[in-house]
């Protein structure tokens, strides 16, 4: 496998040394190949934005060495092919958008590179088919939605044909529909047009839909491997101030009131097969083939209750009737705007 | 509040106006103001007047339109003219008081109204039938030869396209801001024009701070998407002078040049 991006010894300091330096990394390594999607998860201040801007050298690391496709980022004369290797996706929509009018906006970056003119359209063209914007070319920006205008500007990255896009939590303004519309675009572009994502985000409904999760902790990393081995390790990341998928931490807190359920569940088509496996002859009622979406979690909660009740808990062994709410899971619904709410409802707590 | 503010006052269409070169059309007003500082007879103004009048036409702008931008004038065509009228000598038309107004004094105040009215009208009429858009790159390509003397076309271009951008999205914030002011109780409306600009301090505070902190992310997303100021860049959408373009520039500066050397 072609290797996209490697990270070795990574440190960096904001500010200047002595008093006023405060270290955002402090040895990073990682290598990410051609086509992967990585998910990066941490806490506010665990350095994963700061990770991020290393991949197309808006920062150069204060020691340690990035390479982008075997360039150098701290080589100055690789800054612009290294730019356009790895285009950037910021948080807030409204202030990466450079244009007045979506076409304009999307064909900035082919500008930039010295794109003829002729070429620049058709790229504009095909980055707008590919995130589904194309009937929007003469829309100004600010008339969009923050899924819409999160969507131009993953175009305008598209435009420039990059190899790789690390999206700094692109979703966290977003309302669920956008949320949706932006994972869905990103998840697209990963599959078939082979592009490797990097992904920083708080969602960890998010993160279960990449290849590989990486755990960041003040400047380190922490975790990193397939989602179903990151998020089973329920403990560390709690003790990290970080969220397991919701049917994951069901499963766990389940479990650890006596049920036998595979500690590595993601998705709810998973915990629903687990729980009608483990009890035999009922069917899922959750399965609609749509995976790891936040929305059905709270249906989760619904499936697990008619899973579990009319055999009168066997699999749970805590001897309840049926109502999730004496499983005693202690699902938080700060987080989860869409679904956590009602999964909260439908537990009533411990 | 700001909902229906409008940028420009660029009005759609496809008339032969705004079917124009951007450039020809900034060079045609850019004629019509030379010469009106040129010409010195009535004649002179009324051909000029006719010209606008022409163009206006061509450029199916209603003429409501065009002719509210003079409204805001009004007090400095009604001063100009006085000032005129009164401050000259010559032949006595009434006198009221220790002022004398003459017929040369009315004379050269109709000159100098006339001369602000069409001004007016003329840059109206290239602003009603050129977008915003058009006139940044009209600008930014009129510009390039200045280049060579160190003015930064590209970047007056950006700073403009920019602007325009973020206006609508600041206008915005400081609905939101004042909304949230409002919530707390405070008061934008009443007390006299010094207590009102006092009031205006905790809207103006957050919205600086706020779009200080937009220029900054800006600024790194465009690094971020290969922006190294004007130089290596393309445009994809080229600006293309045909010959009607050259044609309308050439035959208006001639007519024009004309009118300037014989009235």
């Amino acid at each position: 496998m072609e290797e996209m991006l490697r990270a070795e010894n990574l440190a960096y300091q904001y500010g200047p040394g002595g008093e006023g330096a405060h270290a955002a990394l402090r040895g990073v390594n990682l290598a990410v190949v051609r086509g992967e999607f990585v998910a990066v998860i941490g806490h506010n201040g665990s350095g994963k934005s700061t990770l991020a801007k290393h991949f197309n050298a808006l920062l150069v690391p204060t020691s340690g060495t990035v390479w982008v496709k075997g360039m150098k980022t701290s080589d100055l004369r690789n800054l612009w092919k290294i730019r356009q290797t790895v285009g950037m996706v910021f948080q807030n929509p409204d202030n990466q958008i450079v244009a007045t009018t979506v076409e304009e906006d999307v064909a900035f970056g082919p500008e930039n590179l010295g794109v003829p003119p002729a070429e620049i359209r058709r790229r504009v063209r095909e980055a707008l088919e590919c995130v589904d914007m194309a009937e929007y070319p003469k829309h100004a920006p600010h008339l969009l939605s923050g899924g819409q205008k999160q969507r131009i500007a993953i175009a305008g990255v598209i435009a420039m044909r990059p190899e790789c896009i690390v999206l700094d939590e692109p979703t966290a303004m977003l309302d669920p529909s956008g949320r949706r519309e932006v994972m869905r675009t990103v998840a697209r572009l990963n599959r078939e047009e082979g592009i490797t994502v990097i992904l920083i985000t708080h969602f960890m409904s998010e993160a279960v839909q990449a290849d590989r999760v990486i755990v960041m902790e003040a400047g380190r990393i922490v975790l990193d491997g397939s989602p179903r081995k990151v998020f089973s390790q329920v403990e560390t990341l709690r003790s990290l101030h970080l969220d397991v998928p919701q049917v994951t931490e069901l499963a766990y807190e389940l479990n650890r009131s006596g049920a036998h359920l595979p500690p590595d569940i993601l998705t709810v088509e998973e915990f629903a097969d687990a729980v009608t496996g483990a009890s035999g002859d009922l069917h899922s009622t959750a399965g609609d083939g749509r995976a790891s979406r936040p929305g059905l979690m709270s249906r989760a909660h619904g499936s697990s209750g008619a899973a579990a009740g009319p055999t009168g808990g066997p699999t749970c062994a805590s001897g309840t009737t049926g109502a999730a709410g004496g499983f005693g899971c202690g699902s938080r619904a700060d987080d989860e705007p869409d679904g956590g709410r009602a999964a909260a409802a439908s537990c009533g707590g411990r | 509040m700001f909902g229906n503010v409008t940028i420009g006052q660029y009005i759609p269409g496809d008339s032969p106006v705004h079917r124009l070169d951007p450039r020809a059309k900034m060079l045609i007003a850019l004629a019509v103001i030379t010469v009106l500082f040129l010409v010195h007879t009535m004649a002179g103004y009324g051909i000029i007047l006719l010209f606008i009048l022409g163009a206006m036409v061509l450029a199916h702008l209603p003429a409501r339109f065009v002719l509210r931008g003079v409204r805001p004038l009004l007090f400095i065509l009604v001063l100009t003219f006085g000032l005129h009228l009164f401050m000259n000598e010559g032949r006595v038309i009434f006198r009221l008081g220790p002022l004398v107004a003459t017929y040369e004094g009315a004379f050269r105040g109709f000159a100098m109204s006339m001369r602000l009215v069409l001004l007016v009208l003329a840059t109206s009429i290239l602003t009603l039938s050129t977008s915003p858009i058009e006139l940044t790159d009209g600008i930014e390509s009129l510009l390039a030869p200045a280049r060579l003397v160190g003015v930064p076309a590209h970047e007056l271009a950006m700073m403009m396209t920019i602007a325009l951008r973020f206006i609508p999205t600041l206008l915005e914030e400081t609905d939101k801001i004042m909304k949230a002011q409002m919530a707390r109780g405070a008061d934008f409306q009443t007390g006299n024009v010094l207590q009102k600009a006092k009031s205006l301090v905790p809207l103006l505070v957050p919205l600086f701070v706020s779009a200080f902190r937009r220029a900054d992310e800006l600024a790194m997303a465009m690094e971020a998407r290969c922006y190294r100021g004007g130089q290596g860049r393309t445009r994809m959408k080229q600006l293309r002078a045909g010959a009607r373009d050259v044609l309308a520039t050439l035959g208006s500066t001639a007519v024009l040049a004309l009118v300037a050397v014989y009235f």
